[in-house]
């Protein structure tokens, strides 16, 4: 989705309308996996929608993006559809791969997604590879890389940020810094609390955003696609945000390692309600108009939970197609 | 035809490749400007520039990952990795992404990635460039792996492997980087999974791989002196394996050994012998036999050297064992 | 390996069974001896037991209860818990897979189980296939047999050759090819058309009787090796007890000359075939107990250049003498052309074997084993007897000893030589059997 800057009514639309369809379809998961309706594991994005959608707002189809665990949010800012988002977590044949992937192996190339992934850091390599495609095809395309503090003491992190800086590839580095990977605080896990500031290690731009600020989210997106389309090297990003859903679905709210209080703190400072009061002090559109987008997205959000549950489960004897492209 | 070294044979199917196509790409240490360690892109950095023959920093995981997100959006790497040994970094990438991104995406994303690398004991290299792992590969959905022993097949196989759209490892044998033979001129390239008989015989089947080839040649040249007539099948990949091939021949001499420089537990040995005892278990006069390099790291003394690969003479002992069999 | 579950063969003529009902689910422990479900064949319903302990796995293919299907048809698999993550019910039998045709006509009968072995089809006799894989033990390396490569094996079936006579040439005197191949082209030269047909049809006479043994043999020489087996095996392992008695014959002599040309075989099967109706328990075999048939099924022994063979005369009682008569002509005109089939040799319930032509009056003949009885006829020689014991007056008249060996763990004594004496009075009134001396083309009555 790419939207016009300036268009302030349009963009506001879009990114209120993806960040609530990504919260609505996230509660929906967390209540089907209670169902017993997803096979595998859930992770979902609750809290930290600003950041896909002020990223994604800004990318084209020809924008790759490339995922983590936690990444339904970027799946439907990239234009998944819920319906078949949730067809694949239900292990449908209507699912975005069929049914082969689940939850963390969201694939929709044809749009740029290019992948949701079950192992930390490989998005940042792949991301950098997709810089490098873009230059080496000139197609103007950049790779955006979506990872966690997790990722950052990964090697992949060092790698793949090294990598893109030397080559001058068009790429988005942006760590959800949401304090956590996993249970273990990122505090515990580093030295250096800021993940902006190793920018300078690589000779790239690191900048530091509130992460449920949906307008500083994309603004900073924005000016790093400038930069990458310009040739003038990757930025990386960091979008301080926060999960108020446990860190997989049926895993405790907290634990050890943080507080109720801490959680409550931070729904307070919830990016859709921010945004909502935003729009309604600028003006930019009425309580009415976000309560219909409310409204739309709830019933997309259950019809294609409908569908998905209706939908036929993938024939077994399909499972051996495409490991290769080329039969021998 | 031509006569070529292997390695230029192959330097000559990437040329072309590189030539035909502009989405190629090749990244390795020492790639760019230095054409190669193994000169195996040499020439090649002064015609397409250092994007398309790109150095990179010592990271084979970061350089791997890359190009597997490069090839995933529509560009065709190859990574030259100089020694196979140094793969092993990246496996995580291998084998968790590159190998998977064609299935995970339900066949939407194409995974056109070359790794090449040199493999095999010999030159006191020690053991961490002397490794040849491809068993590894072949036992992973997902990967093509090719094993030329000529600069005919080097040229076929490779050109084939950069034209394809799945991810092959095409994997060079030092011993025969500088084998000179005749090479086809222009257009040229082996299809993968078709071994071939490089020599017919009756008495036995050999089936060698890369540089083994040659050793188990001279092997049946000089026994057919003594009247044994050995056929030498070289399957050229292993994933995929021609079976048929193997087979076919086990049918006719209903006795097999297969000679394999890398390590014998869960390797190719078995991987054949299995398939032919399912198979072909009928054909068979005698125990299958596997000859193999010493399950051990790779020595550095030459004396500690030769005595973990096969060579002529273990190849020659293990045919009379199971002519006696 | 998982133990299967197969629709059993309870009787002979049972060729379809219907699964009633399982009587334990798809995931339950199974005790080894434990029943796991009803089956009903022709006559009775029977439980099946499993004959390993493990898991019950019902594939999907399973029939569902109230279907019938063809004995040998797998039901179930008990599956060893060590095995049960890597096995898969669904995956289909092994043998399934290339072999395409299992007709289950052709399914293996084990004489002493009685049952089909589970699994294992054998091929039409009439393909000339070969013995060696009619039971799974052939397969097996056989204890003091030479060791032989697969395919060294395969050339020696192929060939006709008994590789367990060759000397091998491989390493520990293993038998490869060209150890067959030598041997082939020695024997090529020496046996001729006549010799390959009897070779065919001793090798499948050895299979049809060599079930017992679990193992088989292929080769000319080898009839005699599994007569040996079989012969050992009856006297090793029933009781056996020989009753004698004489008959006057002289009425059933008589039939001799009649336009059908009747055997004594012919005349002896017709009346122990009446005989044996009235004493069931004569009709039996032994398989850890005793299985009563539900046919009479004669078989008659027949002396070959090879050996003694007993082609089995079916359905006797539901047969005219002249019908009996035909058939048995051919079965010994077979059995000596050596081109019996697998048919003609299963499923006998009762064996008449006769001595008379050589003179013999009485003899001990050696059961059939898993068979209750044998009866052997003497010869019908002319006696001076006494014809009316009161005015002392005596004749000339054929008698005939009969001597009935049976297998005293199943019948006693007495019940046994009731039967042994209705078969006399049968053979001294074979007008009760076979009409009057003027009407025998009319059936049994």
């Amino acid at each position: 989705m790419s939207v016009e800057r300036g268009d302030s009514f349009e963009l506001y639309r879009w990114l209120y309308r993806t960040m609530f369809t990504i919260r609505t379809v996230e509660e929906r998961l967390a209540r089907s996996f209670m169902a017993g309706l997803i096979h595998g594991a859930c992770h979902t994005y609750v809290g930290e929608e600003a950041v896909a959608a002020g990223v994604c707002a800004g990318l084209t189809d020809d924008d790759a993006v490339f995922s983590t665990h936690r990444g339904h949010g970027h799946a439907l800012a990239k234009g998944v559809s819920p319906a078949a988002l949730i067809a694949e977590l239900y292990g449908r044949e209507t699912g975005i791969s069929n049914g082969r992937g689940g939850s963390m192996h969201l694939f929709a190339p044809e749009i740029g997604l290019m992948g949701t992934s079950g192992i930390v850091g490989p998005c940042i390599l792949q991301a950098a590879g997709a810089g490098y495609s873009a230059r080496l095809l000139g197609n103007g395309g950049v790779g955006v890389a979506f990872f966690g503090d997790g990722a950052v003491g990964n090697g992949a992190f060092h790698e793949g940020l090294n990598l893109a800086a030397i080559y001058d590839l068009p790429v988005l580095f942006v760590c959800e810094n949401n304090l956590y990977a996993t249970e273990v605080p990122f505090s515990y896990a580093s030295r250096n609390p800021d993940v902006a500031s190793r920018a300078s290690s690589y000779g790239m731009p690191g900048v530091g955003v509130d992460g449920n600020d949906v307008l500083a989210v994309h603004e900073a997106a924005i000016e790093a696609l400038r930069r990458a389309r310009a040739g003038e090297g990757p930025t990386l990003i960091e979008a301080k945000t926060y999960r108020t859903r446990p860190h997989a679905e049926g895993m405790g709210l907290t634990g050890v390692y943080r507080t109720e209080e801490e959680v409550a703190e931070w729904r307070e400072k919830d990016p859709i309600s921010r945004f909502r009061r935003r729009i309604l002090s600028e003006g930019t559109m009425t309580a009415s108009d976000l309560d219909r987008i409310e409204a739309d997205v709830r019933t997309e959000v259950e019809e294609a939970e409908r569908e998905a549950a209706d939908s036929p489960w993938p024939d077994g004897g399909t499972a051996d197609r495409h490991v290769y492209r080329e039969t021998v | 035809m031509t006569e070529k070294t292997f390695t230029e044979a192959a330097r000559e199917a990437l040329s072309d490749a590189m030539d035909a196509d502009p989405a190629i790409f090749v990244v390795g240490e020492g790639a760019g400007e230095r054409g190669g360690n193994f000169e195996t892109t040499a020439g090649l950095y002064e015609k397409h520039g250092p994007l398309r023959l790109c150095d990179t920093p010592i990271c084979e995981r970061g350089f791997i990952g890359m190009c597997t997100g490069a090839a995933m959006t529509g560009a065709r790497p190859v990574v030259d990795f100089m020694f196979t040994d140094f793969i092993l970094d990246g496996l995580g990438e291998l084998i968790n992404q590159t190998s998977k991104m064609q299935y995970m995406s339900n066949g939407r994303l194409k995974m056109p990635m070359v790794l090449r690398g040199c493999i095999g004991i010999g030159h006191s290299a020690a053991t961490h460039h002397s490794g040849s792992y491809y068993p590894f590969f072949v036992h992973i959905p997902g990967f093509r792996v090719a094993l030329p022993s000529n600069p005919a097949d080097a040229k076929g196989l490779f050109a084939t492997a950069l034209r394809g759209e799945d991810p092959v490892f095409f994997m060079e044998h030092r011993h025969l980087l500088n084998l000179k033979g005749p090479v086809p001129d222009g257009e040229h390239r082996v299809p993968f999974g078709q071994a071939a008989v490089v020599r017919e015989g009756t008495d036995a089947t050999v089936v060698a791989l890369t540089v083994m080839v040659h050793h188990a040649l001279q092997v049946a040249e000089e026994l057919s002196g003594e009247g044994i007539s050995l056929e030498i099948v070289d399957p050229r990949t292993v994933a995929p394996l021609d079976v048929e091939t193997i087979l076919a021949s086990v049918r006719k001499t209903g006795r097999l050994l297969i000679v394999d420089e890398t390590f014998m537990p869960c390797g190719i040995g078995a991987e054949i012998s299995a398939h032919v005892t399912e198979h072909g278990f009928d054909e068979l006069d005698a125990p299958i036999k596997r000859l193999n390099g010493a399950h051990v790291p790779t020595p550095y003394s030459p004396s500690l050297e030769r005595a973990v690969v096969p060579d002529r003479t273990t190849i020659e002992e293990t045919v009379r064992e199971l002519l006696a069999e | 390996m998982p133990y299967e579950i197969v629709m059993p063969r309870l009787g002979w003529n049972m060729e379809e069974g219907t699964l009633v009902e399982w009587l334990k689910k798809d995931g339950d422990p199974v005790i080894k001896g434990e029943m796991v479900c009803t089956i009903e064949g022709d006559k009775a319903a029977a439980e099946v037991e499993s004959f390993e302990a493990g898991i019950l796995k019902i594939p999907y293919a399973s029939p569902p209860p109230g279907q019938t299907v063809p004995v040998g048809t797998l039901l179930g698999y008990v599956v060893a818990e060590a095995e049960l993550e890597t096995f898969d019910p669904n995956a289909g039998r092994a043998d399934d897979a290339g072999s395409g045709a299992v007709a289950v006509g052709l399914t293996a009968v084990d004489p002493v189980e009685g049952t089909a072995p589970a699994g294992v089809s054998v091929p039409d006799p009439g393909t000339g296939d070969v013995a060696e894989r009619a039971t799974p033990a052939a397969t097996g390396r056989e204890r003091g047999a030479p060791a032989i490569s697969p395919r060294a094996r395969r050339a020696a079936q192929s060939a006709g050759i008994d590789w367990r006579r060759l000397q091998g040439t491989g390493r520990s005197g293993r038998i490869v090819e060209r150890d067959v191949l030598g041997a082939a082209r020695g024997l090529k030269a020496a046996r001729g058309h006549g010799a390959e047909r009897r070779h065919e049809a001793v090798r499948r006479i050895d299979r049809a009787m060599d079930g017992t043994f679990g193992k088989t043999n292929t080769g000319q020489g080898d009839m005699r090796q599994v007569i040996a087996r079989r012969m050992a095996e009856s006297h090793q392992t029933t009781a056996p007890v020989t009753l004698n008695t004489e008959a006057d014959v002289t009425s059933l002599w008589s039939l001799i000359s009649d336009a059908c040309h009747p055997s004594w075989y012919d005349l002896m099967a017709g009346i122990t075939a009446v005989a044996l109706a009235e004493h069931p328990v004569m009709n039996t075999s032994w398989r850890d107990g005793v299985v009563l048939h539900d046919g009479i099924h004669i078989g008659i022994a027949v002396d070959t250049t090879g050996g003694v063979i007993a082609p089995v005369i079916r359905d006797v009682s539901g047969k005219s003498l002249p019908e009996i008569a035909a058939v048995t002509k051919s079965l010994i005109q077979n059995a000596r052309e050596g081109s019996l089939t697998l048919d003609q040799i299963e499923g006998g319930t009762f064996t008449l074997t006769n001595l008379g032509m050589y003179d013999v009056d009485a003899f001990t003949p050696i059961i059939h084993h898993p068979q209750c009885a044998i009866l052997g006829l003497g010869r019908a020689a002319p006696r001076v007897v006494v014809v009316d014991e009161s005015s002392g007056e005596t004749g000339v008249r054929r008698m005939m000893t009969l001597s009935l060996t049976f297998d005293h763990r199943i019948v006693d004594g007495a019940p046994a030589a009731r039967f042994l004496q209705r078969i006399k009075q049968l053979a001294e009134a074979p007008e009760s059997v076979f009409g009057k001396a003027d009407g025998i083309q009319t059936g049994p009555s």
